[in-house]
């Protein structure tokens, strides 16, 4: 006989996940993304991104309210039965694994670019499809409750760091205060909401959190926190590197990093960083991967996850693969999910939770009479 | 075919597994759900003892009347004469102006000769004719009320119980006319006494250890819990050997699923023997392949009875010096028994290079050739020349080489134990000195990679749980191997996985990484860090104990009083 165990997180361990699906980009690319579109007035894209991710979550969660336990999926069955529910579960599903695709691949690039150069990449990313596995197989709580352990120790990482490159910032870098034109701020930053598209991952944590006030909650705090480091990341790579040569360097924090020194016997430790950045990425990926097999596992009503596990990782792999070089990968990434990823988060979910409200309305009115 | 047809199945297709739900403490003593989970409360359980102690014998294993007929049942079940050392000896009592047939039977070797003579056979044969004045109404009473002057008598109907007591250092006396035996626990063999600890050596505390005397265990911890609630269960184990083995809790603030799951994995195991707390605590783990222990086996008497306040549940095996606690989380692992009698500063201290000397055990290898392969540059200028100029004739590359001086020094470790008296510890310092030596000469090592072992070494030696001790030995060849497979890539992996798998792990129902991995409320502070000792107000809240507070909220009422005079 099955019985369901019942898993439930606590409001940390969400935060410490969710904060850490959308923070793991200022690893990556963000700092420079945030140049690349608006200059040396990245920092103020930056600032203006999160403040339109409050606001369109601050609408999601409000028309969530009547749903208090219910995920994504439950809410697209409510809004137009199974058929709805399984397009839902396959585009989030989709969405997801594409996320984790590419960010395997950019990984894998990265620590092969600093650490390993002459290894295979196949070689580089089979340490991650490892990880991934082995995580998926142990379950989601314990991906969660490593990252409420882990995720304080990356961010002390990550802020010393930043506190170690204070010597070489020169205040005159953020100069013109608006970079390229209010225009690209705006519009633009508008696009690059997309960088919160992991967002999605919180509507399918209410079964396992308590209440509705839980998600509220963990939503505004993820993206405090989150806002805080994009900021914060975006505002010390434009301080440290004036533009326009801070377009040029391809792991921004690695290379802040690699400007830390202090004396003659602390010097070059940015490969200390390594461990930092591999355990966000580990987290990263476990979870995302894990949350896509959930989502078409809850989207196509099968009973299990871990029979897809193996099958999904040899996808995610060869998936992984697919484009030819990293500028592909970065194209891909640009000017797909980095452009209309929020569409997907903000947009496709906020008209799913509507449409739901309105047939729950018409329900009720019709209970009534 | 079967099997390679079972074997197809099982690869090709999916099987719905019969899935039995892991307990999980919860805090009002009730468990998930499981089925198969024990009864948990304790007026339950002392009703099913009582039921059973009052349960009548089976048919025919009924005590007979007849005494020919109960000689020839015992010396059947004992194979005597072929069985040497159990003695059945028969004599008279005298009964009023009868004299009535009786015979004890017991393992000679197992028992108290002196008790046996002088406070079984001597009143029997000898008070039994003196003009006592007779009380008791029947010789049943007779015998148990007036003839044994003997604190542990017990009155049984079943030959079943009567061999029990036997086999385990009783003396089982019948009487002809009487269906029951009197059962008398007279154990007498040779035993050690209460030494000092020879594995958990402090500076700061009490002296002593357990011995392999269950009784004397338990004493020794009642001794210092003068408390009427501290309770002590008797579980038999092993279908053949019959090991004793008692639950010790405080019944009002142990969380009663907790107990009841302790019990529950002490009846359920099916083992002929099972003879040592090292083989109990395989048997009742959560996982076996998880490299880290699951529980605390301890041969400190004092350590025990602070866990116990602190809400665990103990496990003592009789003929084991050592006692089973559960559950414990991996900070647990971590903290010694002389925490508790040294003061806060020096406690911290000693923490933190518990947690340095652990981190360094697992890792420094691992790290150092990762750093020597992939990440030369972290290496300053200077320190690298150096290294280079001592590796230059090594022909070995750096993993060779620390597998080989890690290998060696197991080795000397290993074999270290086995070397008799006072050689085998001066055989393994010299043989690691010269062994060490005679390699950086010969150019198999480079000095550095002496120095990398030795630390690890020591490390491993400053981590205070000796079953965690041996893990962190098995997890550094594989951090080796990661980091020469791909360098900090493959130790964050490593890290990642271990991080991973401890956080699904369970010891009996607390989550293994607790309070850390989950949350929990936060008011236990003796975690990593110990808070000082009248901080110490609370239990920790992931055990979900009965009573939450183990403090007055001011436990220093006398500088309290200070204060409030001024």
């Amino acid at each position: 006989m099955r019985m369901e165990k019942k898993i439930k997180f606590g409001r940390w361990e969400a935060v410490a996940l969710t904060s850490n699906l959308i923070c793991t980009k200022v690893f990556l690319y963000f700092n420079r993304l945030t140049v690349e579109d608006a200059g040396n007035a990245g920092w103020l894209m930056a600032i203006f991104i999160c403040a339109v991710a409050v606001a369109l979550y601050s609408l999601q969660i409000w028309q969530y309210k009547k749903f208090e336990g219910k995920d994504i999926l439950d809410i697209a069955e409510i809004a137009g039965g199974k058929i709805l529910k399984a397009i839902t579960g396959f585009t989030l599903g989709g969405l997801l694994f594409l996320l984790a695709a590419i960010t395997i691949r950019k990984f894998s690039e990265d620590i092969k670019t600093i650490s390993l150069p002459t290894s295979p990449l196949s070689y580089v990313m089979v340490f991650f499809m490892a990880g991934i596995v082995i995580a998926g197989f142990l379950g989601v709580e314990s991906i969660v409750r490593h990252s409420a352990i882990v995720i304080p120790i990356v961010v002390a990482g990550y802020v010393v760091i930043l506190l170690g490159i204070m010597p070489k910032i020169d205040v005159t870098n953020l100069f013109p205060i608006f970079g390229t034109g209010l225009k690209d701020i705006l519009l633009k930053g508008f696009y690059r909401t997309s960088i919160f598209a992991e967002l999605l991952v919180l509507f399918m944590l209410p079964p396992f959190l308590e209440s509705y006030e839980d998600v509220k909650n963990i939503g505004y705090v993820s993206i405090s926190l989150c806002s805080f480091f994009l900021i914060t990341g975006s505002l010390v790579y434009i301080l440290v590197f004036p533009y326009p040569s801070s377009l040029e360097p391809f792991l921004p924090v690695f290379n802040m990093a690699r400007l830390i020194g202090l004396g003659r016997f602390f010097q070059r430790i940015e490969s200390l960083f390594v461990f930092i950045w591999v355990m966000s990425a580990l987290i990263y990926l476990s979870t995302v991967f894990f949350f896509a097999m959930y989502t078409v596992s809850k989207a196509a009503g099968l009973k299990y996850i871990r029979p897809m596990i193996i099958p999904f990782a040899i996808i995610l792999f060869s998936t992984a693969f697919l484009p030819a070089d990293l500028i592909s990968v970065i194209k891909v990434e640009s000017g797909f999910v980095n452009t209309w990823g929020w569409a997907v988060t903000f947009v496709f979910t906020g008209l799913i939770f509507l449409w739901a409200r309105i047939v729950e309305h018409g329900r009720r009115k019709s209970r009534g009479k | 075919m079967s099997f390679i047809s079972r074997q197809l199945k099982k690869y090709l297709f999916f099987e719905e597994p019969e899935k039995l739900e892991k307990f999980i403490l919860k805090p009002d003593g009730g468990t998930a759900g499981s089925k198969g989970a024990g009864t948990g409360s304790f007026e339950k359980v002392r009703e099913k003892k009582i039921a059973e102690s009052d349960k009548p014998p089976e048919p025919g294993d009924e005590v007979k009347s007849d005494i020919d007929a109960n000689i020839t049942h015992m010396k059947d079940v004992y194979s005597i004469p072929v069985n040497s050392d159990i003695i059945l000896r028969e004599f008279d009592i005298t009964y009023g102006c009868k004299s009535v047939r009786a015979f004890i039977i017991f393992f000679d070797g197992m028992t108290d000769r002196e008790v046996i003579n002088n406070y079984i056979l001597k009143p029997l044969m000898v008070n039994s004719v003196m003009p006592l004045k007779d009380t008791a109404e029947n010789l049943e009473d007779y015998v148990a009320r007036q003839l044994m002057p003997h604190c542990q008598v017990s009155i049984d109907k079943s030959y079943k119980k009567a061999v029990e007591a036997v086999n385990f250092g009783g003396c089982a006396l019948f009487v002809d006319g009487l269906a029951v035996c009197f059962n008398a626990d007279v154990k007498g063999w040779d035993h050690r006494g209460v030494e000092k600890p020879n594995n958990e050596i402090i500076i700061k505390g009490p002296q002593e250890a357990f011995n392999e005397v269950l009784r004397t265990n338990s004493a020794q911890i009642r001794k210092r819990l003068k408390d009427e609630d501290l309770i002590v269960e008797d579980v038999i184990v092993g279908k053949v050997s019959r090991t004793p083995c008692s639950i010790m809790y405080i019944k009002d603030v142990a969380n009663e699923a907790l107990v009841a799951e302790v019990r529950r994995r002490l009846e359920g195991i099916g083992v002929d023997y099972m003879l040592d707390a090292g083989a109990l605590e395989q048997l009742i783990e959560d996982s076996t392949v998880y490299p880290s222990p699951q529980m605390i086996s301890t041969e400190r008497p004092d350590y025990v009875a602070d866990l116990l306040v602190s809400g665990r549940v103990a496990i003592i095996v009789d003929g084991s010096p050592n006692v089973l606690v559960v559950p414990v989380t991996a900070f647990d692992l971590m903290h010694s028994p002389e925490d508790n009698y040294i003061r806060f500063p020096y406690v911290n201290l000693l923490r933190y290079i518990r947690y340095i000397a652990g981190f360094l055990a697992l890792l420094l290898p691992g790290l150092y050739v990762a750093i020597t392969n992939y990440h030369h540059e972290m290496i300053p200028t200077d320190l690298l020349l150096a290294i280079e100029a001592s590796r230059e004739k090594v022909p070995f590359p750096s993993l060779v080489e620390i597998l080989l001086m890690e290998f060696s020094f197991e080795l000397i470790r290993e074999a270290g134990l086995r070397v008799p008296g006072p050689i085998g510890p001066t055989l393994g310092i010299i043989g690691a000195l010269i062994l060490g030596q005679a390699a950086v000469a010969a150019n198999i090592v480079s000095p550095i990679l002496i120095i990398i072992v030795a630390v690890t070494g020591i490390g491993s030696f400053a981590i205070p749980n000796y079953s965690l001790a041996y893990s962190v030995r098995i997890m550094r060849f594989g951090f080796i191997l990661l980091g020469a497979l791909a360098g900090f890539l493959g130790i964050t992996l490593g890290l990642f996985i271990i991080g991973t798998w401890s956080t699904a792990l369970k010891s009996f129902g607390v989550p293994f990484m607790a309070p850390l991995g989950p949350r929990t409320s936060g008011r236990y502070k003796n975690v990593i860090f110990k808070a000082p000792e009248w901080k110490l107000e609370d239990r920790p809240d992931y055990l979900n104990t009965k009573k939450k507070r183990k403090q007055d909220e001011y436990s220093m009422k006398w500088k309290r009083d200070t204060e409030k005079k001024k």
